[in-house]
């Protein structure tokens, strides 16, 4: 039968593709190609901290490492990976409709994707950048790295993921099918809704403040120059206004493929669907009130840092209502305990330990002896390795029938998601302990009597690359020789499901009438 | 849908109320008031001609909700990241860029 | 009467989705170009709380008459866009090809008298960054941060003036070779939010550079 894998097969039929299906398959080929790129960085920084002397790489290199382990890993995996991966792929299906709005912008916004990518990586091959992901000024207006092409590169990313949230939204307003309304929608709709906002309204100002520093970089304005009159806070009032956001960029899209997998899998309506879906946008627009936790040290004004920290411990609210509403849809539904579901509970767990450490920090006078220790960086990898990594190969083994037409592999499925869980805790729960005991960041020495706990997590950080080699290997194996994959394998009553594996390229075989709700598990499943 | 037209009417009247509003500004500037109401005036003549043209020359009146909801939530923002940041600046104790010079004499030995 | 009537696309039901859809698309577009700037005027909100005084004098320092013209050029040129596109719902299509290119040319004017003022400050020795002459004559550290924020602000403004310019003259010539009619009248409109937006922009610059000049 044909599809949209099939219907056209040249290499340029996919390059000037308009099908948001191939999109979202180019950019999630192209995310994960990033992901191993970053891998690699944080491998090699883990290994030069198995000592605490010099290991394997010198003073400078380590620090262009972590800082391009940062920059990878946010605006070329993080950011991207599931609205612009899963989400182009998804969204119109699961609406009924047979593209996004603006399809020509949606191939753009791959393409500018890629030129971003380029820069970025050009940045990498020649002096690569030294500053960390987040550019503080004055040092990033002086180093002798060539941090302008990965800073125009990191702008030029930021129109691409504009462009995917101008297009999100445009679709989700004007493409549902006929009757289906907003409350109809299945949930990671909702969950792509609230990111296209934060996309919309925090990465322009992303993109003003860091040509700004290209400027001063590249033209020696000054302008954050405290020994030329500038204020260097201002630059990370700024900075933090997108960058804090785009934690929930990172967050919001798994969040919505926790409520996919986890209603597919117990069979069950979402204890509440409006709670899950308001609570997206509570998240969406509290967390652009919180972006000065991050400067609680760097000077700012008491005032500030108190709304900041009381603002902040808000989004656990919101956080906390998903996770009680995910666990309760679970409460006595009939559980399928498949791989996603297992990536699903280590999601949970995760997600939890990482919230909650994250409301400590939030308190400004934790946050004094944690900040700029390993704790916020245990603290921060919790949310996005532990849940947004998690939540993204959970989508990738959920949705893998779909996409590609083959079943994975259930059992190496299952071992390749405990072996990523248990290296992720190895590599990343000692850090909190090493923080707490006073381990700086982005110290390339440490004491002696740290090693112990660093060592653990170079160990932990092995088990995570083999973890993610298995899902890798596995997966690309099950193209080969996967069974055949039915329209719905899970029985689930989303709406993506009620067309062929892989479906064709108008996406349904004849215009869908969508008589049910996606999660109207009381009825019965009707022949696709 | 919201394909109908404005009228010539309504266009002569929404421009000459932004010309007016333009001679004010300038009027205020010209008359020499300073201080927070020179920026104040400025700032809000600013916003009521921002109001002038988006909900006419823009079409905000006739638009659908959806695109209201836009039109507001944007310039909402933009408010928050301009305020909070300059309240920060006025509130830091002592101002970072008037901390006095540090003293880098010698202690002065014990007596 | 030969009038062309815009394609429907394949994923649209009927012509006024497709329109919404392309309306709604360019305001989320513009409130991603509304924050692109607060993050400028941020800038020179916190440095004008750090520095009131330079800053006023800065003001003081730039052409009032100039930058006054330029506020009812670009203010002009919206009113012939406005009217450019009631003439093209009225289906009096020249007049609308005559009246969008005439805002194109009064986008045209302001970029030359902007560019004029910027020429003045450079002979004056005023470069951003701080350098030249005038940085030398006046030593306090806030003259260079006005000036570079103010040749931040107005140059991002100038490239989007310049941008529209383009998309003016575009528009006009398509309407002129496609013999557009009423029915396609929301790509005008289209232009038209974005050419207003641009003209916002401005109206916040002017009082910011030009007005708020007088000593406490």
């Amino acid at each position: 039968m044909k599809n949209y894998l099939n219907c056209e097969t040249t290499i340029w039929s996919w390059l000037s593709t308009k099908d948001h299906k191939r999109i979202g398959v180019m950019f999630l080929v192209s995310v994960t190609l990033f992901l191993l790129v970053g891998g690699v960085f944080a491998l090699i920084l883990r290994l030069e901290h198995l000592t605490p002397g010099p290991t394997l790489v010198s003073p400078n290199m380590y620090n262009q490492l972590f800082t391009l382990h940062g920059v990878v890993m946010v605006w070329l995996f993080l950011i991207p990976a599931i609205p612009a991966g899963f989400g182009n792929f998804f969204l119109p299906i699961m609406l009924g409709a047979k593209d996004v709005a603006f399809p020509r912008l949606n191939l753009a916004s791959l393409y500018i994707f890629w030129i971003g990518a380029i820069l970025t990586i050009y940045g990498v091959l020649d002096r690569a950048a030294d500053t960390g992901w987040t550019f503080y000024p004055p040092y990033s207006s002086q180093t002798y790295t060539k941090a302008t092409p990965v800073l125009l590169g990191v702008f030029v990313l930021g129109w691409s993921t504009i462009i995917t949230g101008v297009n999100f939204i445009t679709t989700i307003h004007t493409l549902r099918a006929k009757g289906m309304r907003f409350m109809d929608m299945p949930l990671f709709a909702w969950a792509l809704y609230g990111v296209s906002i934060i996309q919309i309204l925090g990465t322009p100002v992303l993109g003003i403040i860091l040509l700004m520093v290209v400027m001063d970089h590249s033209f020696d304005w000054g302008l954050f120059d405290p020994a030329r009159g500038g204020d260097p806070l201002i630059y990370q009032h700024l900075f933090w206004f997108y960058s804090h956001p785009a934690v929930y960029i990172m967050i919001l899209p798994p969040m919505g493929v926790v409520s996919e997998i986890v209603t597919s899998m117990a069979h069950k309506n979402p204890l509440s669907y409006k709670a899950i879906a308001y609570s997206t946008f509570g998240i969406a627009f509290v967390g652009f009130l919180t972006w000065g936790h991050h400067m609680f040290t760097s000077g700012m004004s008491e005032l500030n840092a108190g709304i900041f920290g009381i603002l902040s411990m808000g989004v656990a609210v919101f956080s906390a209502i998903k996770v009680f509403t995910w666990t309760g849809t679970l409460y006595r539904g009939s559980v399928w305990i498949r791989t996603p579901l297992v990536y699903i509970f280590a999601f949970l767990f995760l997600f939890i330990f990482g919230g909650m450490t994250g409301v400590a920090v939030a308190a400004t006078s934790l946050d004094v002896h944690w900040h700029d220790t390993y704790f916020v960086v245990a603290h921060f990898h919790f949310i996005m390795v532990g849940a947004s990594l998690t939540a993204f190969l959970a989508a990738l083994h959920y949705w893998w029938p779909k996409i590609t037409g083959k079943m994975y592999f259930e059992g190496w499925g299952v071992a390749g998601a405990i072996l990523v869980f248990l290296g992720f805790v190895g590599t990343f729960f000692p850090q909190f302990l090493l923080g707490n005991a006073g381990m700086p960041r982005r110290y390339y020495h440490y004491s002696e009597q740290f090693q112990a706990l660093n060592v653990l997590s170079t160990a932990g950080s092995w088990v995570l690359a083999l973890g993610l080699l298995l899902v890798l290997v596995t997966l690309i194996w099950s193209l080969v020789a996967g069974e055949k994959a039915p329209a719905n394998p899970w029985n689930s009553r989303s709406y993506e499901w009620m067309t062929p594996s892989p479906p064709p390229k108008e996406n349904f075989p004849e215009t869908p009438r969508f008589v049910r709700g996606p999660y109207d598990y009381h009825l019965p499943l009707e022949p696709p | 849908m919201n394909e109908g037209r404005s009228s010539l009417k309504t266009i002569a009247i929404t421009y000459a109320v932004l010309y007016l509003l333009v001679v004010g500004n300038l009027v205020v500037a010209l008359a020499g008031v300073s201080g927070f109401w020179a920026l104040f005036v400025a700032v809000s003549i600013a916003g009521l001609q921002t109001l002038v043209v988006a909900l006419f020359s823009m079409e905000l009146l006739r638009s659908r909700r959806s695109i209201g909801v836009v039109a507001v939530v944007a310039p909402l923002f933009v408010l928050l990241l301009v305020c909070l940041t300059v309240v920060d600046v006025y509130t830091r104790q002592p101002p970072p860029l008037e901390v006095p010079p540090v003293d880098r004499s010698l202690p002065s030995p014990p007596p | 009467m030969n009038l062309a009537v815009p394609k429907l696309q394949h994923h649209f039901e009927d012509l006024p989705k497709q329109a919404h859809a392309a309306r709604l698309g360019m305001w989320l577009f513009l409130a991603s170009e509304a924050l692109f700037f607060s993050g400028l005027f941020t800038l020179y909100a916190a440095y004008r709380a750090h520095y009131p005084e330079i800053f006023r004098e800065g003001v003081a320092h730039n052409d009032l008459v100039l930058g006054t013209v330029n506020t009812f050029i670009l203010l002009t040129g919206s009113l012939f866009l406005s009217l450019a596109l009631w003439a093209l719902r009225a289906a009096r299509r020249a007049l609308s090809v005559l009246l969008t290119a005439a805002t194109g040319l009064a986008g045209l004017v302001y970029l030359i008298i902007k560019a004029t003022e910027w020429a003045h400050h450079m002979a004056e020795g005023i470069f951003p960054g701080g350098r030249g002459r005038f940085f030398v004559e006046n030593p306090e550290p806030a003259w260079a941060i006005f000036y570079t924020s103010y040749y931040g602000l107005t140059g991002f403004h100038a490239i989007h003036v310049t941008v529209g310019v383009g998309i003016l003259a575009w528009t006009a010539w398509w309407m002129h070779r496609e013999r557009v009619g009423p029915a396609a009248a929301y790509k005008l409109a289209i232009v038209g939010l974005y050419w207003h937006f641009v003209d916002i922009v401005w109206l916040f610059l002017w009082p910011l550079f030009y007005l708020l000049r007088n000593p406490a």
